[in-house]
């Protein structure tokens, strides 16, 4: 499925600092937030989408292309060839690589995924910082997040003690 | 020496300032914190700051993770021939190491002297009855919460009519929210079709005077056979009919539900989303599940079978056929059921083999297999599934609402 058909539907979706990106509707409905102005007739042919600069819409873009249901021109899924399983383990693969970036990058992401609703990107970046969370002690997870601790030492007592289970 | 520094703490400040966007926007950190996965790491992340704690004691944010992350099955705790064993399963992420631990420990402690029988487990705690100079006494030994084991206060006798009677249960449950408060005492007896029902709750000035008490004549004649815990506040009483008698224990009405043709006392019920209820009844190796929605007047019409499965056919099962390792019997008893019918314990008791299984997965797994029992009435096995604690016990919110303000 390497070459486009013609007569299928294509959206601008343009980023605050001017850039423009093409893309096919299925794409960019991979968002819930676009496909609703889409199907509420809210979007003609060109979409703002605000506070996502170029460099992040473009990966948030390259994300949606490989999550898109393949589909060729009949509409039969690409994936009665290859085995579903294959599909998801290449996947899996893919988004490991795609979610090698820095911090910064990766917040980034985060909120674009939640602004543009798009679950599995949202999931994916979320991750690290749900393990950040999982794997390190407090005073770690604090300094990572530069996060003041505001609890009075008893009040943390008090939630360990009702809480003893959570803890070793 | 200066580039050197400053190259760092600028990317250092770009990422601080992009994780303050991120985790500064209220519904992105409740986003993240969904996804925490399991309730030990919301309890640890609850504590990172008092923010963070007013997210994940939010009610509508704890009813959203326990959505998504139903509480999970540690353990199970199964007795027979005067014997307890604690069977770690299924086998779980490390997250979840700790309470495991803790829960096999607690276990072991409890019945470290003697073996009691348990009178219900729920959220973390047992309740379990002894013979103490001359009568029943009750503890409640913690599996998973931090607490002491207790001895609950002496019981209140039951009615006059008591001994006179052949039918008569006396059952202790923990309360359905986790709580501590709130244990309630039930004495139900039978008098030929007449049948009654005393209610306790144990408050902070011991069990009071019966909260309620219950009568109802019955339609049919059946033998009560075990009363099952409490379901979204009513208590089932298992017959030989097709009925089995409820009890609405915060109305201390009965009333009587009638199961679907064909479905016989190898049952248990667990609660369905909302008010409902789900019924798994085995039939040799024929599993159905049946769903209720319990608005109506609760007969017969109201159940919706929604899932039928032929154990047999899943590998475990198949090899014990094949390689004839089952006696000719193919009982198995419905032992558990787990909230929302997710998963189900069998027990076929000709071979002493239990079986676990996951219904939506299709996964059958052989737990545990005892002696089989040279008798011709089969074995009782008592199964206590040990489930996550759920919810974690926050202070009350009061104090997050003054930070904010």
């Amino acid at each position: 499925m390497a070459t486009r058909e013609a007569g299928k539907k294509m959206i601008m979706l343009k980023s605050p600092d001017g850039m423009e990106f093409e893309v096919e509707e299925a794409v960019a409905m991979e968002s819930q937030t676009i496909r609703k102005m889409i199907e509420d007739d809210c979007a003609d042919t060109a979409i703002l989408i605000p506070n996502i600069n170029s460099k992040i819409l473009s990966r948030v873009i390259e994300y949606c292309n490989k999550h898109v249901p393949t589909t060729g021109a009949t509409g039969a899924a690409a994936s009665d060839t290859v085995a579903p399983a294959a599909l998801a383990e290449d996947l899996k693969i893919w988004d490991a690589e795609f979610i090698k970036v820095n911090r910064a990058t990766r917040f980034d992401l985060i909120q674009a995924a939640s602004y543009l609703n798009i679950k599995g990107l949202l999931d994916l970046t979320s991750q690290t910082t749900i393990d950040t969370i999982s794997d390190n002690s407090l005073e770690e997870i604090r300094s990572f997040l530069s996060t003041k601790n505001d609890y009075l030492p008893e009040e943390e007592q008090t939630i360990r003690r009702e809480n003893q289970w959570a803890f070793q | 020496m200066d580039g050197d520094r400053r190259m760092p703490a600028v990317a250092a400040a770009a990422a601080a300032a992009s994780t303050a966007s991120v985790l500064d926007d209220d519904d992105l950190l409740r986003e993240i914190l969904l996804r925490l996965g399991f309730p030990t790491c919301l309890v640890r992340a609850a504590l990172v700051s008092k923010r963070w704690l007013l997210h994940a004691s939010d009610p509508a944010f704890l009813r959203r993770f326990r959505e998504r992350n139903p509480p999970r099955l540690l353990d199970f705790c199964l007795g027979f021939s005067g014997r307890y064993r604690f069977v770690p399963f299924p086998p779980q992420p490390p997250e979840l190491a700790a309470p495991i631990r803790r829960a096999t420990s607690s276990c072991a402690a409890a019945f470290a002297r003697r073996i009691l029988p348990i009178k219900h487990c729920r959220n973390g705690r047992l309740i379990i009855e002894f013979f103490n100079k001359g009568r029943f006494d009750y503890s409640l030994a913690p599996l998973l919460a931090g607490e002491a084991a207790a001895v609950l206060p002496t019981t209140p006798l039951p009615h006059l009519d008591w001994d006179t009677t052949q039918d008569r249960f006396v059952e202790m449950f923990l309360p359905e929210d986790g709580g501590r408060n709130g244990i309630t005492l039930l004495y139900l007896w039978a008098v030929r079709r007449k049948v009654y029902a005393e209610l306790y709750v144990l408050g902070s000035g011991g069990w009071g005077v019966p909260a309620t008490a219950a009568e109802i004549e019955l339609s049919f004649d059946a033998d009560f056979l075990e009363i099952l815990p409490p379901i979204h506040g009513k208590v089932f009483v298992v017959t030989d009919s097709r009925y089995a008698l409820g009890l609405d224990l915060a109305a201390a009405s009965f009333f009587t539900l009638e199961f679907p043709v064909g479905v016989r006392h190898n049952y248990n019920l667990s609660c369905a989303e909302d008010s409902g209820l789900y019924l798994v009844s085995a039939d040799g190796f024929q599993l159905s599940v049946w769903l209720h929605p319990m608005s109506g007047d609760g007969n017969g019409a109201g159940w919706l079978l929604v899932d039928t499965f032929c154990v047999r056919e899943a590998e475990a099962c198949a090899r014990l056929v094949r390689d004839r390792w089952i006696p000719p019997g193919n009982y198995l008893d419905v032992a558990a059921v787990g909230d929302n019918a997710e998963f189900v314990f069998l027990d076929h008791t000709a071979s002493g083999t239990l079986f676990y299984v996951h219904l939506r997965s299709r996964v059958v797994e052989k737990v545990h297999q005892r002696v089989p029992e040279k008798c011709y009435e089969p074995p009782q096995i008592a199964l206590s599934p040990t489930v996550m604690i759920w919810p974690p016990i926050f202070p009350a919110r009061e104090v997050g609402h003054d930070q904010e303000e």
